[in-house]
C-alpha cells in the first residue's frame, strides 16, 4: 500500500508540472498583449533593446483611451448577437444532420455524407462573393441577418455532431423504441441530451470562429453601426496605422467576453455523460 | 428503385425521417457552398476576363498549365509536409492534455481555460511573439541554446519552425474536443476496470484509447483537411521577401496568390481543384481505415 | 393522409376538453405555455423571421447609382459627407430609387503587399461581383493595381466619352496578363489636381481615379469626373 500511494504521488507530481509547462507555454501570446498594451509604442515595435515588460511605466491609460475611442457597447452587441444567431442554427441543423448521418438509415446517405465532407475541403474563400451576392440580392447588407447568413449550416458541425451520435451504444434506442416513440421523440427526448458535450464544443468553435471572422463582416457591413468587433477593431486599426499598444489593448477588451463565454460553458462539459453514464 | 419496392414500412419510416433531419443541411450546403463550388469549376475551364472583357472558354489549359508549373507541386509538397508536423503532434499532445485534465487534478477548470486562451487570441499577438521568438538576432530561442539559426529565413528549417507554430496554435481546439469526447465515455467502464484492478496507464490503452477512437478519427481527418488546407498562418509569420516562402507556402496560399492578389481568377481555380482532388483521395484512403482502426458500440 | 388528418383532429379535441376543464385563466395559459412552449417560441420567431427578410427584401435599395472605394484616407469621404452631398446634388440623383455609396474605410496597398489584407478582400469582392463602380487611391498603388485586370480598360467602347475628356490625364500599366503582350494599357485617371484635393482635402498626396472592370454605372463615374473638374465659377 505505502509503496503505491508514493508511485502515485510521483505520478501525480509528474502530470502537475507537465500540465504546469504547458499552461505557461500556452499562456505567453496572451500575456504579451497585456504586455504590449501597458507598453508605448516605442517600446513595443524596439527589437534592440528589447523589451519584455514596460520600461516607461505601466500605462494602463491606453485600456481607458481604447474603451473610448471604440463605440466598444455597439460593437459588444453586435458580436454577441451575430454570436447567438449563428450558433443557434448551426447546433440546431447540425443535430439534426449529424443524428440522420450517425444512427438513420437512408437512401443516398453515404453520397449526402460525402457532400458534407467534401465542403470542408474546399477553402472558404471561394464562396465570399457568391455569398455576397445572395445576401445584397436579398438585402441583408448592414443587418445582423446578413452577418448570420453564412453560418445557418455547419458541415464540420454535422460531421462532428455525427461522430457523437456514432459513438453512442446502440441499445438505448432499441429500447425507446419497444415504448412506442417515434423516431422524432427519441431523437428529442432521448438521443439530443446524451451529446450534450458534442454539442458545447461545437457551439463553442461556432462562437470561437464567428469571433474571429473578419473578412465576412468586413464585405457585408460596412457601416460602424452593425458591424463586430473584429471587424471595427481592424477598421479603428487602418485609422490609428500601427499603434501596437492600442491595438493590443483593444484585442484584449475584445477578448474578455469570449473568455467568460467559455468558463461559463465549460460546466457543461463537466456535466456531460459521464455523470449520468452510471444511471444508462 | 428496385430497392424502394423492397423497403418495409419501418425501413421507409427511417428514410423519411432520416432525408427530412438532412433536408436543412443539405439544402444550406447546396446553396451557400455547392453552387460557388461548380461556378469555381466552370472558372477553372476559363481564361479569367479581365479589364472588363468576358471569360473565354480555354478547356484544360489551366490544368495543363498547373500540372507543368514546379511552384504548384512544390506547394503541395510543402503542405504535406506541414501535416505531417501539426497533425501527430497536435492530436498526440492534446489527447495527453485532455485526459490529464479528466482525471482527478487540483484547478481543472483553470488550466482548461488557460489551455484554451490561444485560441481567442489576436492574430497579430500570436504572429509577433513568435516572431520574436524566432528572431535571429535577439529571439529568445537563439539567445536561450547560444546558437545563431534563421528559424524562419533558413529554407531547410523553416517548414519545421512553421509546423511548430501550427501544432501550438491548434492544441486547445483538439482537447477541446477530446475533453468532450472524453466525457461522452460513460464513467462505469472505468469503475469496472478499476475493480479487476486495472490501473492508469493499462486503462488509458484499453478503455479510453479504443472508446475515443470515434473522436480521435474525427479529429485526425478534419485536422488532416484543416491542415492540407493552411493559409493563414504563412502570411502571419512570413514576409514576401522570405527566402524561405518558396519552401513553406501551401497551396491555398498559391492559389490566394494568383485568384485574389493578381486576378487570374481561371489559373486560381485550377489549382484549387487539383488540391480538392488530392485531399478527396487522401479522405478516401482514411474512410477505407476507419473501419480497421474505429470501435464504434 | 387521411389517418393523419384523423389523429390532429383527435388531438385537438381533447386537448380542447383537457383546456376547458382547467379552472381560471392564468391556469389555462400555464397549462398551455407548460406543453407548448417550444412550439409557441418556434412559430413566433418563425413568423419574426418571415416580416424581418420580407421587410428587408422589398425596403432596402438593392441597386446603386454609383458606388465609390476611396482608399488610404482618414478624411471624411463616406456617406452623408460633404463630398457625398454635393456629388448627389451635382448628379441629381433619386434616392429613393437607388443608393449611392461611398466607402471610406480601406486600406490596403498594392506595392508593399495584399495578401492576408481584409481590405483589400473586400476590394476583391465588390469588384468581381460587379458592384465597385470606381476607386480612388494613391497614383502609383492605383496605377500597380491595375495590372491586375479588376480596373476597367480606358480604351474600351464604354469610355469613350471619358477618353474624349479626361484622355490625357490617363495613367498607364502592364497587365500581369501576359497575353497582352507587355503592351501598356490607361488603367486610371489623374485626379491629383482635382477638387478631390484642392477643395475637400480627401487626399493630400497624388490620387488617381479606377473604374471597376464590371461596372455598370460608368455613366455615373462620368459625372463624378465632371463633377470633380467643374469649373468653380460656373457655380
Amino acid at each position: 500500500m505505502e509503496s503505491a500511494s508514493t508511485k502515485d504521488r510521483i505520478r501525480k507530481a509528474i502530470v502537475y508540472v507537465i500540465l504546469i509547462i504547458m499552461a505557461f507555454i500556452m499562456l505567453v501570446p496572451f500575456a504579451w498583449m497585456i504586455l504590449t498594451a501597458l507598453k508605448t509604442n516605442q517600446e513595443a515595435i524596439s527589437v534592440d533593446p528589447f523589451y519584455i515588460f514596460p520600461s516607461n511605466g505601466w500605462h494602463w491609460e491606453t485600456f481607458g483611451e481604447v474603451w473610448k475611442s471604440y463605440n466598444f457597447v455597439l460593437l459588444y452587441k453586435n458580436t454577441l448577437l451575430m454570436i447567438f444567431f449563428r450558433v443557434l442554427c448551426a447546433c440546431l441543423t447540425a443535430t439534426m444532420a449529424g443524428y440522420a448521418f450517425g444512427r438513420l438509415n437512408f437512401p443516398g446517405r453515404k453520397f449526402l455524407f460525402s457532400l458534407v465532407l467534401i465542403q470542408m475541403m474546399i477553402p472558404s474563400t471561394i464562396f465570399i462573393i457568391p455569398q455576397y451576392l445572395m445576401v445584397s440580392s436579398l438585402g441583408w447588407l448592414n443587418t445582423t441577418a446578413g452577418l448570420v447568413f453564412p453560418g445557418i449550416v455547419t458541415a464540420f458541425g454535422t460531421y462532428l455532431l455525427k461522430t457523437g451520435y456514432q459513438g453512442l451504444p446502440k441499445d438505448l434506442e432499441e429500447a425507446a423504441g419497444i415504448d412506442g416513440c417515434n423516431i422524432g421523440q427519441k431523437f428529442l427526448l432521448i438521443m439530443m441530451p446524451l451529446t450534450r458535450s458534442s454539442m458545447v464544443s461545437l457551439g463553442i468553435f461556432t462562437a470561437l470562429f464567428a469571433f474571429k471572422d473578419l473578412m465576412w463582416p468586413m464585405i457585408v457591413c460596412s457601416s460602424v453601426q452593425t458591424t463586430t468587433l473584429a471587424a471595427g477593431l481592424a477598421k479603428a486599426q487602418g485609422q490609428y496605422g500601427s499603434n501596437y499598444p492600442q491595438m493590443m489593448a483593444a484585442a484584449v477588451l475584445a477578448v474578455v467576453p469570449m473568455i467568460v463565454i467559455y468558463i461559463i460553458f465549460q460546466k457543461q462539459f463537466v456535466e456531460g455523460i459521464a455523470t449520468s453514464g452510471g444511471k444508462l | 428503385m428496385k430497392e424502394k419496392k423492397k423497403m418495409t414500412p419501418r425501413e421507409k419510416n427511417e428514410a423519411i425521417w432520416g432525408l427530412a433531419f438532412v433536408a436543412p443541411t443539405m439544402i444550406g450546403l447546396i446553396v451557400l457552398n455547392f453552387y460557388p463550388a461548380v461556378n469555381t469549376v466552370y472558372q477553372s475551364f476559363c481564361k479569367t476576363g479581365d479589364f472588363g472583357k468576358g471569360n473565354t472558354f480555354v478547356g484544360l489549359a489551366n490544368y495543363s498549365k498547373a500540372f507543368a508549373d514546379p511552384e504548384i507541386w512544390q506547394s503541395l509538397i510543402n503542405t504535406v509536409k506541414y501535416a505531417i508536423i501539426e497533425v501527430p503532434l497536435g492530436v498526440v499532445i492534446a489527447l495527453l492534455l485532455a485526459v490529464f485534465l479528466n482525471g482527478k487534478i487540483k484547478g481543472v477548470s483553470i488550466f482548461r481555460t488557460i489551455f484554451f486562451l490561444p485560441m481567442v487570441c489576436a492574430p497579430a499577438a500570436v504572429a509577433m511573439v513568435w516572431k520574436w521568438l524566432y528572431n535571429q538576432q535577439f529571439g529568445l530561442f537563439n539567445n536561450i541554446l547560444h546558437t545563431n539559426i534563421a528559424w524562419i529565413s533558413d529554407p531547410k528549417i523553416a517548414w519545421i519552425s512553421v509546423g511548430v507554430i501550427g501544432v501550438w496554435s491548434i492544441i486547445g481546439y483538439n482537447m477541446v474536443l477530446f475533453i468532450s469526447g472524453l466525457k461522452e465515455i460513460p464513467g462505469d467502464y472505468y469503475e469496472a476496470a478499476s475493480i479487476d484492478g486495472a490501473t492508469g496507464i493499462n486503462q488509458f490503452f484499453n478503455i479510453t484509447v479504443p472508446l475515443l477512437s470515434p473522436t480521435t478519427f474525427f479529429i485526425v481527418q478534419t485536422r488532416v483537411i484543416g491542415a492540407l488546407t493552411i493559409f493563414d498562418l504563412m502570411f502571419m509569420v512570413m514576409d514576401k521577401t522570405n527566402a524561405a516562402l518558396p519552401k513553406v507556402q501551401s497551396t491555398v496560399y498559391v492559389f490566394y496568390k494568383y485568384t485574389f492578389d493578381q486576378g487570374n481568377k481561371g489559373y486560381g481555380a485550377a489549382i484549387v481543384m487539383i488540391l480538392v482532388a488530392f485531399i478527396m483521395v487522401v479522405t478516401v484512403i482514411m474512410q477505407r481505415a476507419e473501419k480497421r482502426f474505429v470501435f464504434y458500440n | 393522409m387521411a389517418d393523419r388528418n384523423d389523429r390532429l383532429s383527435k388531438w385537438w379535441k381533447t386537448e380542447r376538453e383537457k383546456i376547458s376543464g382547467i379552472s381560471g385563466t392564468s391556469k389555462k395559459i400555464g397549462y398551455i405555455w407548460e406543453y407548448y412552449k417550444l412550439w409557441i417560441i418556434g412559430i413566433v420567431f418563425g413568423i419574426w423571421f418571415v416580416t424581418f427578410a420580407v421587410r428587408q427584401y422589398t425596403t432596402t435599395l438593392r441597386d446603386y447609382w454609383c458606388f465609390m472605394v476611396f482608399a488610404n484616407t482618414y478624411a471624411d469621404a463616406g456617406d452623408h459627407s460633404p463630398l457625398w452631398e454635393d456629388y448627389v446634388e451635382y448628379a441629381g440623383f433619386d434616392l429613393t430609387e437607388k443608393a449611392v455609396r461611398f466607402n471610406a474605410d480601406s486600406y490596403f496597398d498594392y506595392l508593399k503587399g495584399v495578401t492576408g489584407n481584409s481590405y483589400f478582400e473586400a476590394f476583391v469582392a465588390y469588384a468581381d461581383s460587379g458592384t465597385l463602380d470606381a476607386i480612388v487611391m494613391g497614383r502609383d498603388s492605383l496605377t500597380a493595381l491595375g495590372k491586375t485586370g479588376r480596373l476597367l480598360d480606358l480604351n474600351s467602347e464604354e469610355c469613350s466619352s471619358i477618353r474624349a475628356k479626361y484622355g490625357d490625364r490617363f495613367l498607364y500599366a502592364v497587365p500581369l496578363n501576359e497575353d497582352y503582350g507587355g503592351k501598356e494599357m490607361p488603367v486610371c485617371i489623374d485626379i491629383s489636381d482635382s477638387r478631390l484635393v484642392s477643395e475637400y482635402g480627401i487626399y493630400s498626396e497624388p490620387c488617381a481615379l479606377g473604374i471597376g472592370a464590371l461596372s455598370g454605372n460608368v455613366e455615373s463615374v462620368e459625372l463624378f469626373l465632371d463633377f470633380l473638374f467643374e469649373d468653380p465659377g460656373t457655380k
